[in-house]
């Protein structure tokens, strides 16, 4: 269940080893993996990718890989598997490999949608990986009292310091609401269902307010002035990792250049092309 | 349902950030208005934020036998608008990529005008229409959440075909179409029902927060 998802994820980046790396540094480097990987056509770059995203949830998490992130990956690798068969059988130009039939549809795929499907599924994967390499290492609020340095609006900053604190507020009455409306059958048939999703969304909503209100006012008091403390503030963005995140960009978009069409896969699996 | 990272090409990411940040930004500065002249609103901003992530955890039956969860754009954009729905959503749509790995950091220019700017103001009208022709607040709100949720996937779909559809555009539409939105038309009208029941509740208990779109001749007796 995504609740649990979020929370154990949350867990996870508290206790990570790279808790203390900057989540600028960490944020701009997996952007700059992504950004590369969807200009270069070769099927290296994500492969590289991967192994990048791959070795740093590895550190991150202390080699031990948990089980939300593998559900996590499988999760996502079902939905890339079924997007990327989609586009294989899109109208495309080449050389006919299979002809399919569904439901009396006559669906071709070629060499080039082939190959096109399969760099989108490696591209996709890769960002999965570097994705789940920045959400086992950065908690939201690192990441969003880092924005700082940025200079985004501190009103913006608290709000999605805010949102995200809410956010766990929220999920926890989801959960015992949504076990007390199991327990009393709510959810045995399909009306009751209906019914009782949004028994639970109102609750929530209206308790949240009355909360939210409260909490609101308990900050007033204590002479909030918008601005979350933080004891130990995440490290800033350096020169060092600019320099580097660059360099590693350069390396990656080289070699995909350099490599361009080394790699065919539909020549190797079907013998075309 | 989100386009996952690495989905569509850089020329197409592109584009899709330069129409959403416009917008965005448009909704970062009325909410730093507001909350700069009216601190309390803040707290019923952020909710309504943290609501639409929440949502997106509630898994709700579907006709096809699958699960799925609604935009959960739909109340917002009937309490705030557009642009600070798009704000809200662009931020949530940033947690769910790097907290969850759900949809993408290339991809959240396409998902914002999806689901945060497109899905909303199609809402947005919708809700507008109704309200001046004194239809009620729970139907109202049912057209609007799910005609908010459809429009989100329409545009989806018509994201990806022409990302992915340039050798025949008009198959390569209704396939996305088939596969992405006509399986969310049972979701969309169940998300419809939820937010009418929800709007209703809420019209009761709390009617302030519908605010000048509440007419007086429709206050329940207990307000």
């Amino acid at each position: 269940m995504a609740i649990s998802e979020y929370n154990q994820m949350d867990a996870l980046a508290y206790g990570s080893r790279m808790l203390n790396w900057a989540p600028l540094g960490k944020l701009f480097l997996a952007a700059s993996l992504l950004a590369v990987d969807l200009i270069s056509s070769s099927f290296i770059v994500p492969m590289a990718t991967a192994v990048i995203g791959i070795s740093l949830m590895a550190y991150s998490t202390n080699l031990r890989l948990p089980k939300i992130v593998g559900l996590l990956i499988l999760e996502s690798l079902a939905i890339i598997i079924i997007c990327s068969a989609l586009v294989s059988v899109m109208p495309s130009e080449g050389t006919t490999i299979r002809e399919l039939s569904v439901l009396g549809i006559k669906l071709t795929i070629t060499d080039q949608s082939f190959n096109y499907a399969l760099l989108i599924f490696t591209r996709s994967f890769a960002g999965i990986t570097v994705m789940l390499a920045f959400a086992t290492s950065t908690p939201i609020p690192f990441f969003a009292n880092s924005l700082r340095q940025l200079r985004i609006p501190p009103e913006i900053v608290e709000l999605t310091v805010l949102i995200y604190r809410y956010s766990f507020l929220m999920l926890e009455q989801l959960q015992t609401l949504w076990n007390a409306a199991s327990s009393r059958l709510g959810f045995s048939s399909f009306k009751r269902s209906v019914h009782s999703a949004a028994s639970i969304a109102v609750n929530i909503f209206i308790t949240s307010l009355d909360m939210a209100e409260r909490s609101g006012n308990a900050l007033a008091c204590r002479n909030f002035t918008g601005t979350f403390p933080v004891f130990r503030p995440p490290r800033r963005l350096s020169a060092l990792w600019i320099a580097g995140i660059a360099a590693i960009a350069a390396v990656l978009y080289a070699v995909g250049r350099y490599t361009e069409g080394w790699i065919d896969p539909a020549s190797l699996l079907f013998g075309a092309g | 349902m989100h386009i996952i990272e690495g989905y569509l090409p850089a020329e197409w990411c592109l584009l899709w950030f330069i129409i959403a940040v416009p917008i965005v930004y448009l909704g970062a500065r009325k909410i730093i208005e507001t909350m700069r002249s009216d601190p309390a609103q803040k707290i019923p901003i952020a909710l309504s934020g943290a609501f639409i992530f929440l949502l997106s955890s509630l898994k709700m039956p579907s006709a096809t036998g699958s699960s799925s969860h609604p935009t959960g754009t739909g109340l917002s954009v009937a309490l705030y608008g557009v642009t600070v729905t798009a704000f809200l959503a662009t931020i949530v749509l940033i947690f769910q990529a790097i907290l969850l790995a759900h949809g993408g950091l290339t991809t959240l220019g396409a998902n914002t005008v999806s689901m945060g700017v497109f899905g909303p103001a199609v809402g947005f009208l919708v809700w507008r229409t109704l309200r001046k022709m004194k239809i009620g607040i729970a139907p109202a709100m049912f057209m609007t959440a799910a005609l908010a949720d459809l429009s989100t996937y329409v545009i989806t779909a018509l994201q990806l075909t022409l990302a992915h559809g340039s050798g025949d555009y008009m198959w390569a539409f209704t396939e996305f179409m088939a596969t992405f939105a006509v399986t969310q038309i049972p979701i969309a009208v169940i998300e419809g029902i939820i937010f009418a029941i929800f709007a209703d509740y809420l019209h009761r208990t709390r009617p302030e927060l519908f605010g000048t779109e509440c007419d007086a001749n429709e206050m329940p007796e207990a307000a």
